[in-house]
Formats: structure tokens, sequence, C-alpha cells
């Protein structure tokens, strides 16, 4: 039984790779393991979110805050999948107060970490905002930026 | 190609005839490499909101109260060297493997949607310590024969082929293998990508970007064939274990792939670029590489 089956495994082609994908595949994102499905499915739209001053000048995340904004992105869509997934929608499909909700979560948690340093002088609040870029009909369309929530600094 | 037996299919891959000179460059490079992934500075974060991996059963803030500063870094860094010269590599890449799996556990449990600097040269970490864990003769826990330096250069190749194959699987299955036909969509990302790019430095998306995001509406099947090369490089990656010569030029194919992420979508892949420099291209072995005559060397697994 052990011979056959061992006799079977040597014949799989690059099987010591195929075992590995399949495991990859299957164990999906715990790290250090990963099925990279980065750009896997696209959407007719996305999203990039930034921070601006009280009067809408935008500040360098990586500089203000030593993040970025794909990282905030990510934390904002995790904060925003917290409050649809309970009534089991989309994050797409999410309210406006719900985003509200989860800009202000995310803002909070950059706010903490904020190099006071790197804030330019007479900033006195903070704004974060969600700019969407959709695909209609053949057309790429920018909406003007939604305001998800402001803080005072 | 120069390693394979001639009675041997190519599907089924054997152990590079690699030299001593040539695992010792890679192993010291893979050091470097792996000393320079670790994202030592871990002070920023304090919770685990969106856990992963270890992080479902233990709870790893503890190292954003306590950073690993110089003595635990210096105790990496003499395991590594230990590691290079050859002499007990387990032990040796035991601080370094800790580190690197606690702390982008740790960093990638911020987010539900992770970011993926370190997976790649994180999983070559652990196939290389479970090589060197696993000896076939006692003193190769000591210092390992050639024929263990080779298996664990193997297993790196074997991590890199596996990642790059279920990435573009991944692609097709959740696309429900729409994936080519919704490649225009991909304009979408470009613009995302580049702008993200400013909103963190404040440096201005390049001046041909919504040209470049227009023309891939315009023209998607041409959009198509470039995208898909890109798919099809990431499908194609079990070739770089057919023999040195496929590893060389799929390594090159997938720097090459990696290079025009960089340009096109701003998202850059330095690690695993380096990875594929130094196990795939394998610079110090380009003459063993293209050496006429197959190598004696190589070992059936």
């Amino acid at each position: 039984m052990f011979a056959t089956l061992r006799a079977l495994w040597l014949r799989i082609p690059f099987r010591h790779m195929i075992a590995l994908v399949i495991a990859l595949y299957v164990i999906k994102e715990q790290f250090p393991f990963s099925n990279f499905p980065m750009y896997s499915n696209f959407d007719t739209q996305a999203g990039v979110i930034f921070v601006t001053d009280q009067n809408d000048h935008v500040l360098a995340m990586g500089k203000v805050f030593g993040t970025k904004s794909a990282q905030t992105k990510k934390t904002y869509n995790g904060e925003l999948g917290r409050l649809t997934n309970p009534h089991k929608r989309d994050t797409t499909e999410a309210t406006a107060d719900e985003r509200a909700q989860a800009g202000k979560v995310v803002l909070a948690s950059l706010v903490k970490r904020v190099r006071r340093k790197e804030v330019p002088a007479g900033t006195t609040a903070l704004r974060l905002y969600l700019r969407t870029f959709m695909l209609q009909d053949h057309a790429l369309s920018d909406a003007p930026p939604e305001r998800l929530a402001e803080q005072p600094l | 190609m120069t390693s394979i037996p001639p009675a041997r299919p190519w599907w089924q891959p054997v152990v590079f005839d690699y030299g001593r000179p040539e695992l010792l460059v890679m192993r010291l490079l893979f050091a470097v490499l792996t000393f320079d992934m670790i994202k030592w500075k871990t002070g920023a974060f304090i919770t685990q909101k969106f856990p992963h991996g270890i992080a479902h059963f233990v709870n790893l803030t503890w190292l954003a109260q306590h950073p690993p500063g110089l003595f635990w870094q210096g105790l990496t860094v003499i395991g590594l060297l230990l590691y290079v010269v050859g002499w007990l590599p387990v032990l040796g890449l035991l601080p370094a493997l800790f580190f690197a799996v606690t702390i982008g556990t740790l960093v990638t449990s911020q987010s539900q949607n992770v970011n993926h600097t370190w997976q790649l040269v994180t999983m070559i970490l652990l196939a290389q310590f479970l090589v060197y864990a696993w000896p076939r003769k006692r003193s190769d826990l000591l210092r390992p024969g050639i024929g263990i330096h080779r298996l664990a250069t193997y297993a790196s190749t074997v991590v890199i082929a596996s990642s790059y194959v279920v990435c573009g699987v991944v692609k097709l299955a959740n696309s429900h293998f729409q994936w080519i036909q919704k490649v225009p969509n991909l304009s979408l990302q470009l613009l995302k990508s580049n702008w993200a790019g400013y909103y963190d430095t404040l440096h201005q998306p390049p001046e041909w970007l919504a040209k470049a995001a227009q023309a891939i509406v315009d023209y998607p099947n041409i959009a198509r064939v470039f995208f898909g090369t890109g798919l099809l490089i990431e499908l194609a990656g079990f070739v770089i274990l057919i023999s040195r010569r496929w590893a060389f030029f799929g390594g090159l194919a997938i720097i090459a792939l990696h290079l025009s992420i960089s340009k096109v979508m701003d998202l850059h892949f330095e690690y695993h670029m380096a990875a594929v420099l130094i196990f795939l291209v394998n610079l110090p072995g380009l003459r063993k590489t293209f050496a006429p005559l197959p190598s004696p060397g190589s070992a059936p697994l």
C-alpha cells in the first residue's frame, strides 16, 4: 500500500511544487503562507484614501503618519467589513453612515500615530477622504472625493 | 538542458548541481536579504485586529511594546553568519525565522487585506530551516554536506515556483476564469496605485498616467496581450525547476514582470526580485549554467 502510494507520488510531475501550490491555495492568507491574491479580480470601481488639513490641503501620509495610503485603505476596508459583514452585505453596499463610522475609526488610529514635527504649522484638524475612480460604459470617471471623517488635532 | 540526466523526463525535476562557491554566495546574499526584510521597527503595531497565522493563537502585540533592539538584532546577525559559513545552520536560522514570522504575522494582522511584501522570503526561510532541521545524517546538523545545501536551495526554488503558480491560479479562480476579459478594469488599479503614491509622498503622479489608463480602456485587446503575458509568466512559473537555464531565463522573466509592475502600477516587490536574482538568475553560477555539457553532480530526489 505504502509502496504503491510512494510510486504514485513519484510519478506526479513537479510533485513538490504541486503539493505546495495546493497547500498555499487551501491555506490562503495565514502568514507566512499566502496564495498571493493581489489583483486577482477587478471591480468597476477603485478607491484611494487620503488625509488633508482643515483647509483640504493634502498631507503626505508617509511623512506625517509613517504609513501609506494603500495600507490605510486596507484598514478602512477591514473596518467597513466589520460593519457590513453581520448583515451579510459586501463593503461596496455600505451606506454613507457606515462609511463615516469606518472612516472615524481609521482617522482616530492615524491621529494616534501622527508625527507632530511633520505636521504643517497651522494645522488644527485632520480630514479623511475617499476618492473613487469608476469605469462605466468604456469611460473612466473620478467623482469628487467623499469626506469620511474629521477630527481636531 | 545542462542538469537533467538524459533518461529523466523534464517534468521530474532534480536538485541542481550548484558548486560550493555558488552556494556560499547564495547563503550570504539571502542572509543579507532576510535581515533587511525583517521589519524591526514594530512600535506602531499596537493591535492585531485582523489576526493571521499564529496571531489566531498568540498575542504578538508585545513586539510593539518591546521592539527587538540591538541585542536581538545582533543575535540574528550572529545566527545568519553561522548559516552563511555552514555551521549549525538550523540553529543559525532560528532567530531570523522567529522574528520574520512573528513580526511578519503582527504586521499583516493589521488589516483584512494583507500586504504581500514579506511572505515569499519568509517562506523560503522556513523551507531552508526545515531542510536543515531534517538532516539525512547526524553530522549534517552540525556541518551539512553539499547535498543538504543544494537541497535547501532547491527548496527555495520550489517555494518561488509555487508562489508564482498559485498567484496565477488564484487570478483564474477568483475571476471565474474572466481575468483576461476583465483586464480593462485594471485601468482603475493603475489610477488607484499611482494616486496612492501621490498621497503618500506628494510627488505628482506621472504625466502619462491618465493617457495610459485611457489607452487600456480604448485598446483592450492590446492591454490583454500585455497583462496576459504577466499571467502567463506566473502560471508557467514551474519551468524554473526544469534546469539551471530555465531557472535563469524564468528568473529574468519574473524580474521583467516586477519591473513593469513597478513602472506601470507603482507597486514595488524588491524582496521578490532579490530572491529571484539570488536563487534563479544566480549570477556567480552563470558559467556553469551555460556550460555546454550536462553537469555530472545532479542527484535525483
